[in-house]
């Protein structure tokens, strides 16, 4: 038997088994189940919002850390020279 | 012959993609009851897509699945394709992660029935169409238990559902060569596997 032909048997096979007549009518509560559970993703943070408050929260937490780092070391080193608060301000430093 | 209130009507009535856009701004702008629209109109589309690619059992978890994908990337969707179409390649790959899921389960027996299915098919039908179908379902099942979750989605897809590589290829989210390649390499081993049944039911 040819390869071609052999494949024709099994497509024929496949093609037999399509169950285009078959509808599936979901039961009475499907469809309220789903537009609970699309109402109660809606009342939750997207998962956008949940990353954008943790990263928003890390930054703000960092820039603290290091602005009280920043204002440790002045204390102890008052002679900082301007250039070097002149380019902590031209990096967008500030709080001084 | 068409009459004047007909032709009223058509003119009147509203333009379907042009409604769609408004329900899924209402959606995004959060009317979030505005949605169950979009799921009467495209609930027996997914039913029926759904249907076809997981088991029985498993239908209307998956196509609950199906719409709830649809509502969280909702704001992805970009109007250049119609509506359904984005749907349906959601349903699709819903389908394929549900195969992911169960990855490659385990053998489904073929008892004697369908062993003389594959007998009769090979040489021409003794049966009837209904009682063909039947068990060609079930030989279809068996050999799809072999393949990957993207072997299977795309096998289905091109030559149960009779679609094209275009559409196969558009559905998948894959290239047309993808298909092709894949669609070869998943044809040789499902003749193969075809082959071992028939001479399992000679012996």
């Amino acid at each position: 038997m040819s390869e071609n032909s052999k494949w024709d048997r099994v497509e024929r096979i496949l093609r037999a088994s399509r169950t285009e007549d078959v509808v599936h009518h979901p039961s009475e509560n499907w469809q309220h189940n789903l537009m609970t559970a699309v109402r109660a993703r809606k009342s939750e943070p997207s998962r956008f919002d949940l990353v954008a408050t943790k990263l928003a929260w890390q930054l703000s937490a960092g820039s603290l850390l290091f602005s009280a780092l920043l204002r440790a070391y002045l204390a102890l080193f008052p002679t900082v020279s301007t250039v070097q608060l002149s380019t902590w301000s031209f990096l967008g430093g500030g709080g001084f | 012959m068409i009459n004047q209130s007909q032709t009223v009507e058509r003119a009147t009535a509203p333009n379907s993609s042009e409604d769609e856009h408004l329900i899924i701004q209402r959606i995004l702008e959060g009317e979030v009851d505005a949605f169950e629209v979009l799921v009467n109109r495209n609930r027996d589309q997914v039913f029926g897509i759904v249907t076809r690619h997981v088991e029985l059992q498993d239908i209307e978890d998956v196509a609950q699945n199906v719409f709830l994908k649809a509502y969280d990337s909702l704001a992805s969707y970009r109007e250049e394709a119609p509506f359904q179409h984005w749907l349906s390649r959601i349903a699709i790959r819903t389908c394929q992660d549900y195969w992911r899921a169960r990855s490659r389960i385990k053998e489904v027996g073929v008892g004697e029935e369908e062993l003389r299915v594959v007998d009769a098919l090979a040489s021409f039908d003794n049966f009837t169409e209904h009682e063909a179908a039947q068990g060609a379902r079930e030989v279809t099942r068996w050999a799809f238990a072999r393949l990957s979750a993207d072997d299977r989605m795309l096998v289905s897809l091109r030559y149960v559902d009779g679609r094209s590589e275009q559409e196969a290829a558009s559905l998948l989210g894959w290239s047309i060569s993808q298909v092709k390649s894949r669609g070869f390499r998943a044809r040789k081993y499902l003749q193969r596997e075809f082959e071992k049944l028939l001479r399992r039911n000679e012996t």
